[in-house]
């Protein structure tokens, strides 16, 4: 052999023993986003007292069985994050608009508690739910604070001989006094506007061309008494979220097409008239749609839930004045989405700007 | 944006190969090839053999740096097995350019020297490549003729014969070429360039002939045979190119056997590529399918829609295109139209079902999302797509205005909606009646949500509620007559499918333990279940019921 053949086979074997011993190349593994649940794993058993407002509370994503994946997390807006001892994490929370107070099931004696979050006082409601509640998968209502946070509506539910969610009739708690006002039978709670609660009912009308059903909205304060009402079709009353002065509905227009929904934007429609008043499209990123509407912020914004081009969910805030959306800073990575447990019944939020 | 990555790629790799290539040629390299070609460098040939070096060298490096970078690119668009084929493809358009560049000298005599430049195994695996790879692109030439080829089957047949008459006439070219004046060794010397030239032309040529030739036909996927041969063959060309080969004299001459053998072998490759093309339909001819059709089901593991007639029958629509979610597919009341996306020309395409298979275009080539909504008449005569009406007797088309969503065809007119179907909360569309010409004669609002089915006639409109079944008066949207449904208990609003013959409406029912097909008569809301249906039908679309 010639010394070329040798050379080459001396540069081959050193390229293959580089090859060998030195760096493989490889990627690191895959690192799966976890949840952090360890930070409320370290939170006292009592209720923390927390120094700013909530921004939202959240079911956590894991399955081990200890506290800190059973309750419910808050995460405030001064970034703390602590459990919230006395709930179940697969039961209803509701946080106040202000984000200073949670309501929930206590799941040690089934009586509804209010905990106000600042202090860390827990206050518990003459009002008991005996066995829990069917949860707000099967059709449950969860309690709503209202938009001053001085009253609480709770519906109470079971379930019938067919196994099918009953809804007892709503009550109000005055969350100063704790006195309960009984409501009679107001068909399908919508929301609270500063008047008070708003429920709806629908019926099968012949008097609305090209309609087939409308909706009577009653607005009772309290106290007890009818303050308001109004009526629209049917199409624009599932779903439709009043604003805090109850002028306003919002709800999604929504179109089936072969490709897939296609949204539109957020209808307000004027409860004096029953008509649509204007249209807004929400300034989304590419690729992201709003699925529900879950609140207004005012009378000039509404907090939605959102999915993005792979079906991730997010929550953003709509200016109705121009469209322009903000992204709340929730870490859906770390809440529950499980079969009988979904992420969107998994997040609560409490106050959505700072 | 990935064209771009691709041509600023292109702009780097190609001249870097050329700068690399033009680096001096050392005479040891010189030797080598002497050594390879068995022929001696020497002062009179030396400087001859080293220019050719030099410029082959050059070019074949550009070509193949520039194979490399479309490789990589059509690697990283999906195109993972069309890599190799471009590097090919790039090494012999090199080779071909340095043979050209490199200019010998005198022009083409007119009787060849009687030199042998390739080994004969060579030129064997040569003429079955580019006879073979001829054959084929002939076939797509002839069905070219008859029927619709698409125009990457075209330019695939063309670049296959291309690249054999290319390579064929350059190769003659090398063999009939005046040999140079001067002392021996430099006739070895030029002897020697003509065989590494033309060893490698036929080499990589062969290669690229019967890689290009499988562009040609219409085949996902090879059996054993032909994919042996598609690896094969181009191996043992290449093989047989890198020997070393002593240019002689040819001893008999047999050029009637190699083009006996050459058209023998291209026979084979024209039948093999007729039998492929044969078993893809047509997408001019008609697919003979037989209605009346009572129902049709995509079956998601095969994504083939299948017909049903009321026996039972089945056949398969080959050519349906269920590429893309949501794509039309649509019966006619009557079961005897059918409007579906043809698979070959991506085009909009009405079969009539009552004979031998007349079959026209709707659209030209639907290009992606978003799909149009496509709703037949109840006798296939009236078709709409988007917001477009066909008149299929008259060939008249007409564009409604402002119509969203067309819900049935009249003797008198079309029934629509300004706006599609909607999920509750959304605002309300209208109702309109439009006629034939596209005039809108009456308005009415309307509730886009609303489960809506219009009458085979297009007088009615029948609306299902959870409880009722509603006839809506299409002109002024006004609710005529309410009837109780009496169907089983179930979980969700019916949905409506189709009219069955009798007048009566099919509907389906999400009951108890299963779904369930209910015969349901709208003037009473009395509902019967019709037996023989299969209950698992998600997504069927249906024709004629009873």
């Amino acid at each position: 052999m010639s010394r070329w053949w040798y050379a080459f086979a001396a540069a081959a074997l050193a390229v293959a023993t580089a090859w060998v011993i030195g760096p493989t190349g490889e990627q690191p593994p895959v690192q799966f986003a976890r949840p952090e649940p360890t930070r409320a794993v370290t939170a006292p058993e009592e209720l923390s007292r927390y120094a700013s407002p909530i921004q939202y509370a959240y079911s956590p994503a894991c399955e081990n069985g200890s506290a800190s994946c059973s309750h419910w997390i808050l995460v405030a807006w001064g970034g703390e994050r602590g459990r919230l001892p006395g709930t179940d994490a697969a039961d209803s929370l509701s946080l106040s608009p202000d984000g200073t107070h949670a309501a929930y099931l206590r799941t040690s004696d089934d009586t509804y508690v209010v905990a106000d979050l600042r202090t860390g006082a827990v206050k518990a409601l003459p009002v008991r739910q005996k066995g829990g509640t069917v949860s707000e998968m099967f059709g449950a209502q969860v309690p709503l604070f209202s938009l001053d946070g001085r009253h609480l509506l709770i519906q109470r539910d079971h379930l019938d001989k067919d196994d099918e969610t009953v809804l007892e009739n709503p009550m109000i708690v005055d969350l100063g006094t704790g006195a309960v006002r009984h409501l009679p039978a107001v068909g399908q709670v919508v929301g609270w506007t500063s008047a008070g609660l708003m429920a709806m009912t629908t019926r099968r009308t012949n008097s609305l061309p090209g309609h087939t059903t409308s909706a009577s909205f009653t607005v009772w304060s309290p106290k007890g008494k009818v303050v308001g009402r109004f009526t629209l079709p049917g199409n624009l009353a599932a779903g439709a979220m009043p604003s805090p002065s109850g002028r306003t509905t919002a709800t999604l227009a929504r179109e089936i097409t072969p490709d897939g929904v296609v949204g539109h934007g957020i209808a307000l429609t004027d409860t004096s008239t029953g008509r649509p008043a204007r249209t807004v499209a929400p300034r989304l990123p590419a690729g992201w749609q709003a699925t529900s509407v879950l609140r207004w912020d005012g009378e000039d914004a509404v907090v939605v839930r959102t999915s993005g081009p792979r079906a991730e969910m997010a929550y953003h805030v709509v200016d109705l004045a121009t469209g322009a959306a903000r992204r709340l800073d929730v870490r859906m990575s770390d809440v529950a989405d499980l079969f009988l447990q979904p992420a969107e019944l998994g997040v609560v939020l409490g106050k959505v700007r700072q | 944006m990935l064209l771009t990555g691709f041509l600023v790629f292109l702009l780097l790799v190609t001249p870097m190969a050329a700068a690399a290539a033009n680096s001096p040629l050392h005479r040891v390299e010189a030797d080598r090839f002497g050594h390879r070609q068995m022929v001696d460098i020497t002062a009179f040939n030396g400087p001859h053999v080293l220019r050719y070096l030099q410029v082959t060298r050059r070019f074949r490096w550009m070509g193949t740096g520039a194979g490399l970078a479309t490789g990589a690119f059509s690697a990283s668009s999906g195109s993972m097995f069309l890599a190799p084929y471009f590097v090919l493809i790039g090494w012999l358009l090199g080779v071909m350019a340095g043979e050209i560049a490199f200019g010998r000298p005198r022009g083409p005599i007119r009787r060849a020297p009687g030199i042998r430049l390739v080994p004969p195994q060579l030129t064997a695996t040569w003429l079955i490549c580019a006879a073979f790879s001829c054959g084929v692109a002939f076939s797509t030439v002839e069905r070219s003729l008859s029927a619709e080829t698409t125009v990457g089957r075209r330019l695939g047949a063309a670049a296959a014969l291309a690249v054999v008459a290319g390579v064929q006439f350059m190769v003659s070219d090398l063999h009939r070429r005046a040999l140079l004046p001067g002392p021996a060794d430099l006739v070895g010397g030029e002897l020697a360039t003509r065989s590494h030239s033309a060893r490698w032309l036929l080499g990589v040529g062969a290669s690229a002939a019967l890689w290009t030739s499988a562009i040609a036909l219409p085949v996902q996927q090879f059996n054993e045979v032909g994919g042996l041969a598609l690896v094969g063959l181009p191996i043992l060309a290449l093989v047989l190119a890198s020997n070393a080969w002593p240019p002689g004299t040819s001893g008999r001459r047999t050029t009637w056997l190699w083009a006996a053998a050459g058209v023998a072998l291209a026979g084979v490759g024209l039948a093999m590529g007729r039998s492929v093309w044969q078993q893809t339909p047509d997408a001019a001819a008609p697919e003979i399918l037989a209605g009346p059709i009572q129902y049709a089901l995509m079956d998601p593991g095969s994504g083939t829609w299948t017909l049903r007639s009321e026996g039972q029958q089945r056949q398969e629509v080959g050519r349906a295109s269920t590429r893309l979610p949501g794509e039309p597919f649509v019966l006619s009341g009557d079961g005897l139209h059918l409007v579906y996306v043809d698979e070959a020309t991506r085009r909009l395409v009405q079969q009539d079902l009552s004979g031998p298979g007349a079959r026209h275009d709707l659209t030209g080539p639907l290009t992606g999302r978003p799909l149009p909504e496509v709703v037949l008449s109840q006798d296939g005569r009236y078709v709409s797509v988007g917001p477009e009406v066909i008149d299929n007797r008259t060939g008249a088309r007409t564009r409604l205005p402002g119509v969203g969503r067309v819900l049935g065809f009249g003797p008198d007119g079309v029934m629509a909606t300004t706006g599609r179907r909607a999920l509750a909360g959304s605002p309300d569309t209208e109702l309109l009646t439009i006629g034939y010409d596209g005039t809108v004669r009456t308005r009415a609002p309307f509730d886009p949500t609303l489960e809506v089915i219009s009458s085979p006639d297009a007088r009615a409109l029948v609306v299902l509620t959870e409880e009722e079944v509603l006839t809506m008066d299409p002109r002024t949207a006004e609710i005529r007559r309410h009837a109780k449904l009496s169907v089983p208990e179930r979980y969700s609003t019916p949905k409506a499918l189709a009219w069955a013959r009798d007048g009566r409406l099919l509907i389906k029912v999400d009951a108890d333990a299963e779904k369930e097909f209910q015969l349901v008569d709208p003037g009473t809301g009395e509902a019967s279940p019709m037996r023989d249906l299969p209950a698992n039908l998600d997504g069927a679309v249906f024709g004629r019921i009873q």
